[in-house]
């Protein structure tokens, strides 16, 4: 009763005046405040320098070898469709969606297959939200290896979808969202969550087109906008048609003031030009405030609609979608181009390199090969990310592809880790000095949870919300005992997610225990028989009684009657016996294979 | 008045403050199963539970039970460096290298019988630790391919090397398909 009214009293009278408070000037769409959230240093001036180079051309040339693993998104592994040897043409499927929780996979450019195989580098080793036991398994992917040609052609058999998908107004939603499928589009900010499964997501309101890139750093979504604005507004376009939102917001940070005014001004085009679509109306545009993580889908969604999804909701529940402006973009150029997703715009940057930079890179291009391009300077390459320095992860080997997912390629030097992320330095013991859980955007006790994890006491952990921690690093960011928080949570939420959903090893587990327990008894029941038998011998013996009567006598009492002789022809007839029902076997045996044969 | 409105409402806010504590150290804090479960149990939920006796001890709860009384913790090849690293965390200790001594870190492979050629001795059916080997005397035998911990230990004792290791592709963790048959 009383958290009834409480929660009433807080609804209805404190969160309106907080919020009338607490009201930055935002532009056309008012904004709602975010628990948490740290200010890093931003980093993102370097790689913003120049425009965006393009993957094939004369200062970034093609890689020699292109590797595709075939597992770059949520869900099941799409099937090769290709063999080894085969020549291929860009935008060619090369591996087909394995059902509809999949993706597919097509040729970045044209050239031989030259491999299909296990791939031991480490591609996918950061634990996906919410399947993050399957990477800590099986870290190995199976990937297709393409060795291109240079000249980059397109099968000049394909059928020209651009003339199919022009006027993509008159098509209907599921052709459209069909072509989504067919161009292997998934979540561009990094989840990789199949695009076209989101957008067959019904009763949606609010449309949420993700620009805010909180991270230090990453660019690319920056760069996106400023360059190439009216293909992103116009892909919101798209997925605001075959979704059916009434409204379509476009969440930008506040500082990135050139990318604001790309948006704008190709808003203002579209309304200009004004495509008339019926019951739609014009996007609008949303400054957020340029703390880190005001860019995760769950903070954008409670930022700009104040909708917060309960624990365990997808947003899609509450009537909301987020997809990023790169997957917008990637949306617009399936539709009207007929281009899967073939490359990405990836943020190459961190002070190991002389030019930092955006490119728009083909998929399955080797790391190695873009760190050449911007002058990496190996000696002072202390670790490589991929990712920002909160939320990415480090990889060993420098043959890593760019997967779809990537948006960011960090080479760090010592200056950067120092100043982003202090995990190379052995941590010290928590001293509860609680300056995490103000920074807790989900408003969770990061001190707790460390605890917790630390000691694996997974029941505690998942009642303390450790399942709903969005794995920022805030908190990390500002342990003073430098403290890697993150990584201990990850593991933790591994464990929970292998013990309760895979149940692999508490099945062995439980078969085991049931396989000992049997042996157990069968020694108990031998034993139990022995004495049995050894009891009522004695008992006979007790009565005195005649020996034959006796059962275990009694079982050897045919050799004690018979004599010598007997016995021994007894046991030539059995032996005789046997021989021939062998022999009967055989010619049948023999008989049955001829008939075969 | 004030003074004793005062006191009263004091009173009852020590009283609320005293049960939440207690509410919340009961109830969320502390847990409720863990504080029953051993420390062999909870070691023993960290091994991988192949069962397969490459660290010299019986299976996996004989070696949880040599780590609680102070064994090394670097002893079992199938878990690898992460079952290591939890290990090390649980127990607060140091971590360590695998003990390459009892054996490599190598993927997840399970049994597969070539059904032709087995003569039905029932010898493997009594060497696998969790039951996954049916059949019956002079009859074949057959893997149960989601129960098989990929142990090895069927493979010796057979006596007419019927038995294959292959690798299997995991996808997700409830469906193992075998790969390369």
């Amino acid at each position: 009763m009383s958290r009834i009214k409480r929660s009433f009293f807080i609804k209805k009278v404190i969160k309106p005046i907080l919020f009338r408070l607490a009201r930055k000037p935002g532009w056309l769409s008012p904004i709602h405040v975010l628990p948490g959230g740290i200010v890093p240093a931003p980093n993102k001036q370097v790689s913003l320098q120049h425009k965006i180079v393009g993957m094939p051309s004369t200062q970034l040339p093609l890689p020699s070898e292109l590797i595709l693993p075939l597992k770059q998104h949520q869900g099941d592994d799409a099937v090769p469709v290709v063999r080894p040897g085969q020549y291929v043409y860009k935008r060619q499927l090369i591996a087909a969606a394995n059902g509809q929780r999949s993706v597919n996979l097509h040729a970045p450019t044209s050239g031989f297959i030259s491999a299909i195989d296990y791939q031991l580098a480490a591609v996918n080793t950061k634990p996906q939200p919410g399947r993050p036991w399957q990477q800590t398994i099986d870290p190995r992917q199976t990937a297709i290896v393409l060795k291109t040609d240079g000249k980059d052609l397109i099968d000049p058999d394909l059928p020209l979808k651009p003339l199919l998908f022009t006027h993509w107004q008159q098509r209907t939603t599921d052709q459209l969202r069909q072509a989504v499928f067919d161009a292997g589009i998934c979540g561009l900010g990094g989840a990789g969550f199949p695009t076209a499964i989101k957008l067959g997501a019904c009763a949606i309101k609010t449309l949420i087109i993700n620009g805010a890139e909180c991270e230090p750093y990453i660019s690319a979504d920056e760069a996106l906008m400023r360059e190439h604005a009216v293909e992103i507004i116009e892909g919101a376009r798209i997925i605001q048609t075959i979704v059916g939102a009434q409204v379509c917001v476009i969440g930008i940070e506040e500082d990135k003031l050139e990318a604001i005014e790309a948006i704008q001004s190709a808003i203002a085009g579209l309304e200009a030009a004004n495509h008339p679509v019926s019951g739609l109306s014009v996007i609008k545009l949303a400054l957020v405030p340029a703390i880190y993580p005001s860019g995760g889908e769950q903070q954008l969604i409670r930022i700009i609609t104040g909708i917060q999804p309960m624990s365990g909701q997808r947003p899609s529940d509450v009537g909301v979608l987020c997809h990023s402006v790169a997957t917008a973009r990637a949306v617009f150029k399936a539709i009207t181009d007929g281009e899967p997703l073939i490359s990405r715009v990836t943020t190459v940057t961190g002070s190991a390199l002389r030019n930092p930079v955006n490119v728009e890179v083909l998929i399955g291009t080797p790391v190695s090969h873009l760190l050449q391009f911007a002058g990496c300077d190996s000696a002072a390459l202390e670790r490589l990310l991929v990712g920002g320095p909160l939320m990415g992860y480090a990889v060993d080997d420098l043959e890593t592809p760019v997967l779809k997912t990537s948006n960011c390629l960090l080479a760090a030097s010592q200056q950067d880790i120092q100043s982003v992320d202090a995990s190379s330095v052995p941590h010290r013991d928590c001293i509860r000095c609680d300056f995490c859980a103000p920074v807790c955007p989900v408003k969770l006790q990061p001190q707790t949870l460390y605890f917790l994890s630390r000691h694996q006491r997974h029941d505690s952990a998942v009642q303390n919300g450790i399942l709903d921690c969005i794995e920022c690093g805030a908190c990390a960011a500002v342990c003073p005992s430098h403290i890697p928080l993150v990584a201990y949570y990850r593991d933790e939420k591994a464990l929970i997610h292998h013990e309760a959903d895979s149940g692999e090893s508490s099945t062995w587990r439980a078969l085991f225990e049931k396989h000992q327990q049997r042996q157990a008894d069968n020694v108990v029941a031998v034993q139990q028989r022995k004495l049995e038998k050894l009891q009522h011998k004695l008992d006979s013996i007790a009565e005195g009684d005649n020996p034959a009567k006796d059962p275990l006598v009694e079982s050897g009492s045919p050799t004690s009657h018979k004599s010598a002789e007997q016995i021994k022809r007894e046991i030539e007839a059995a032996v005789a016996r046997t021989r021939a029902r062998k022999a009967e076997l055989l010619s049948k045996a023999d008989a049955n294979k001829d008939g075969g044969q | 008045m004030i003074n004793i409105l005062g006191a009263v409402l004091l009173t009852i806010a020590l009283l609320l403050g005293f049960l939440w504590c207690m509410v919340r150290l009961q109830g969320v804090i502390v847990g409720r199963n863990t504080l029953t479960e051993t420390a062999v149990e909870r070691i023993n939920k960290v091994l991988p539970q192949t069962q397969c006796g490459q660290c010299g001890f019986a299976g996996c709860l004989p070696y949880a039970q040599a780590i609680a009384e102070g064994e090394n913790i670097n002893r079992c090849p199938p878990g690898g460096k992460q079952t290591i690293r939890r290990l090390a965390r649980l127990l607060d200790l140091p971590e360590k290298p695998l003990d390459v001594s009892h054996g490599w870190h190598l993927p997840k492979r399970v049994a597969v019988i070539r059904e032709q050629e087995c003569i039905g001795c029932t010898k493997c059916i009594q060497a696998c630790p969790v039951d996954a080997i049916v059949g019956a005397p002079k009859l074949m035998h057959t893997v149960i391919t989601a129960d098989c911990t990929g142990c090895d230990l069927c493979v010796d004792p057979c006596p007419v090397d019927c038995i294959d290791m292959l690798p299997v592709a995991v996808q997700g963790l409830s469906t193992i398909r075998v790969v390369n048959t």
